[in-house]
């Protein structure tokens, strides 16, 4: 389905995107965060754990960017984190999970399962198709018999 | 002799048919999965906790049990068969034990794998018999500005010793404890950080976000990456007894690892991985055979799976007496037994005695199975990682939406679960430590309440607390242990100032 060794992103570059987005999610929290009622010291309110919390992530996530930055500026040799196949592996997964969420809801369990199943197999290349839909089909039917028969849950 | 004798109790009611048949299943689940390369005990038994649903707390309990003690025991298959590390603490196991494997001694060095853990553990579970009642005992008095602070120094203690960067664990504790504080809050009612959203005004459901970030986020990059058939070491059951010199080499590290294990098992953190450092370190000082250590040593196998085992037992006694986790797996086991109803912690002796005694005596069941199951069906467990991974991963993914699916009948949660296991990928792919995360997130609401208890019992006087014996000294060990991390990273900072550029950790 996917293919080719060519580069896609480097470690440092995924450590810094990484670290970068933290930084703006721990950002998001803090002004939300503090955006609470925050009380006094004897009597804190539902914003003073969150603003504590907020305000000390925000600040070592700053840290955390710079170091990082710092890190791989000063780094010579730089390891390759995704190549090209894993990094269209993973959006498909990305896609193909969506997908399956969406038609959870819309088909119900045994079809958007086993279809999720056989996107999957298909996706770590298995060859052929008989056996990729047999393992979809009856592993799907094993999870539906364990779980809706034997346990009493209720599947989608 | 009272406690002995609910102990009994405890075991004529774990040893009902169905119970030993729950056990047997938790230790063959728990196994299988454990043997899944990457997944790890957390994995495993966040992956296994929904099919609890539906029995009885005790049945439930033993079962974890044995998932427990099972999915352990399968990460040390893989490093001995396969030369990869189910989780950290089977690393070191690896040195030596796949050495041995590829001397033909793969089957000596799971037997004594099997019995280094059984012995640990059944000597760590008699700890806890003895530790367990007695600590939750005094934890009865304990107030909200202790339980604050043992946790707070638990999470402290926990940063430090996880391994990589301390700036980093601090990071994703941090994250941890936000991800904690979304939804209701318990003092005002108020939704926190819900935006709207539906899902969110309940808050975020701990093990979805663990099922996410240690299951899913292993379980994708096993999909992405390039399939590549595993080559193992076939086992024959003639070949499984170690002979009489690698068992008479083998006693005495076993029970060494074991002491290592409990007084590591007592601190919170990684201490299943550091006991098994400990443990190789000290037997290789101590071996007149230096010359075999890295080719096969069988000390190296004993003592670090017993260190492993005994270290697992010990963090289960602040589990069990104040309710407080300090690893991952042990926060996991904690939300299997609310599943159920079961709060442990210091009532849970008083008021529910033969729950609390049953599962100390599921604990001696579950290792005993985990001991008779696996060394005869070690060869079959092994060939679960024969079986082409291209098949085995998308099977488990599908289990793991199926588990988070069960766990609250929300479609909402599958989102999360699927947030987290990208989420879980890139994190680990940038070297952050995801044990913290998961415990800022599990003990985050309880650390809350405790604080704002306390400052309300001191009005605002924080100080207050550092008079009182056990907060007092909790709380300035922790403030040793901040002032100790500052120091260490400004001296970092410094040193890599004036010398040559060289990448290091941040």
């Amino acid at each position: 389905m996917a293919g080719g060794t060519e580069i896609v992103a480097h470690r440092s570059g995924i450590e810094k995107a990484v670290a970068g987005l933290i930084l703006v999610a721990c950002a998001f929290y803090c002004f939300h965060a503090l955006g609470l009622n925050f009380g006094s010291l004897s009597n804190p309110r539902s914003g003073f754990m969150p603003s504590v919390i907020g305000v000390s992530a925000t600040v070592l996530a700053a840290v955390n960017l710079v170091l990082t930055l710092r890190k791989h500026r000063m780094a010579e040799a730089d390891e390759v984190a995704l190549d090209r196949y894993t990094a269209l592996n993973l959006l498909m997964a990305l896609a193909g999970t969506i997908a399956f969420l969406v038609l959870l809801d819309l088909a119900g369990y045994v079809v958007a399962s086993a279809l999720y199943l056989l996107f999957l197999t298909k996706l770590t290349r298995s060859p052929g198709w008989l056996v990729p839909m047999a393992v979809s089909i009856g592993a799907t039917g094993f999870f539906y018999f364990c779980f809706v028969m034997l346990l009493g849950v209720t599947l989608p | 002799m009272e406690n002995f004798a609910l102990l009994m109790q405890g075991f004529q009611a774990s040893l009902a048919l169905h119970n030993i048949l729950a056990a047997l299943a938790g230790v063959t689940l728990g196994t299988l999965a454990g043997v899944l390369p990457g997944i790890g005990i957390s994995g495993t038994i966040a992956l296994l906790l929904p099919i609890s649903f539906g029995m009885e707390p005790l049945t439930a309990l033993i079962m974890f049990s044995g998932i427990y003690y099972g999915a352990m025991y399968g990460g040390s298959i893989t490093s001995i068969l396969v030369n990869v590390p189910g989780e950290g603490a089977s690393v070191v196991t690896m040195i030596e034990g796949y050495q041995m494997a590829r001397r033909g001694r793969a089957g000596a060095a799971l037997a004594i794998a099997a019995i280094g853990s059984f012995v640990a553990g059944t000597l760590g579970v008699v700890g806890i018999t003895f530790i367990a009642p007695p600590l939750a005992q005094v934890a009865i008095a304990f107030g909200p500005p202790e339980y604050f602070a043992i946790a707070a120094l638990g999470l402290l203690v926990l940063t430090n010793l996880s391994g990589g960067s301390a700036l980093r664990a601090v990071l994703m504790m941090l994250i941890g404890l936000m991800l904690g504080t979304v939804g209701m809050d318990y003092m005002t009612g108020l939704v926190r950080f819900g935006f709207g959203v539906d899902g969110l005004g309940d808050g975020l459901d701990f093990i979805v976000i663990v099922m996410g970030v240690f299951g899913l986020g292993e379980v994708l990059a096993r999909i992405c990456e390039r399939q590549n058939d595993v080559r193992v070491t076939k086992i024959k059951f003639k070949d499984l007894y170690p002979n009489r010199e690698e068992t008479r080499r083998s006693i005495l590290p076993i029970f060494r690892g074991g002491l290592i294990g409990a007084i590591m098992g007592l601190i919170p953190g990684p201490s299943g991985t550091i006991s098994t450092f400990a443990s190789y370190a000290l037997e290789k000082k101590l071996s007149t055979r230096r010359e075999e250590w890295g080719k096969g040593a069988i000390e190296g196998v004993a003592g670090p799976e017993a260190a492993n085992n005994a270290a697992s037992s010990f963090t289960m006694i602040p589990l069990l007496s104040l309710g407080l986790p300090f690893s991952a797996s042990a926060a996991l086991l904690l939300s299997g037994f609310m599943i159920h109803g079961i709060q442990p912690g210091p009532m849970l002796v008083s008021t529910e005695p033969v729950l609390f005694w049953g599962l100390i005596a599921s604990m001696y069941i579950g290792n005993l199975i985990c001991l008779i199951l696996n060394l005869p069906l070690v060869g079959l467990f092994a060939s679960v990682l024969r079986a082409p991974m291209r098949y085995l991963m998308p099977v488990v993914a599908l289990v793991t939406f199926t588990g988070a699916y069960v766990l609250n009948y929300s479609l909402f949660d599958l989102g999360v679960l699927t947030f987290f296991g990208f989420l879980g990928f890139f994190l680990q792919m940038s070297g952050y430590s995801l044990a913290p995360l998961a415990l800022g997130a599990f003990l985050g609401p309880q650390l809350e309440q405790g604080l704002i208890q306390t400052m309300v019992l001191t009005d605002g006087n924080i100080w207050t607390l550092m008079t009182r014996p056990l907060a007092g000294t909790a709380l300035w060990l922790g403030v040793a242990m901040i002032g100790w991390m500052i120091f260490r990273f400004i001296r970092q900072l410094l040193r890599r100032s004036s010398s040559q550029p060289v990448a290091e950790d941040v």
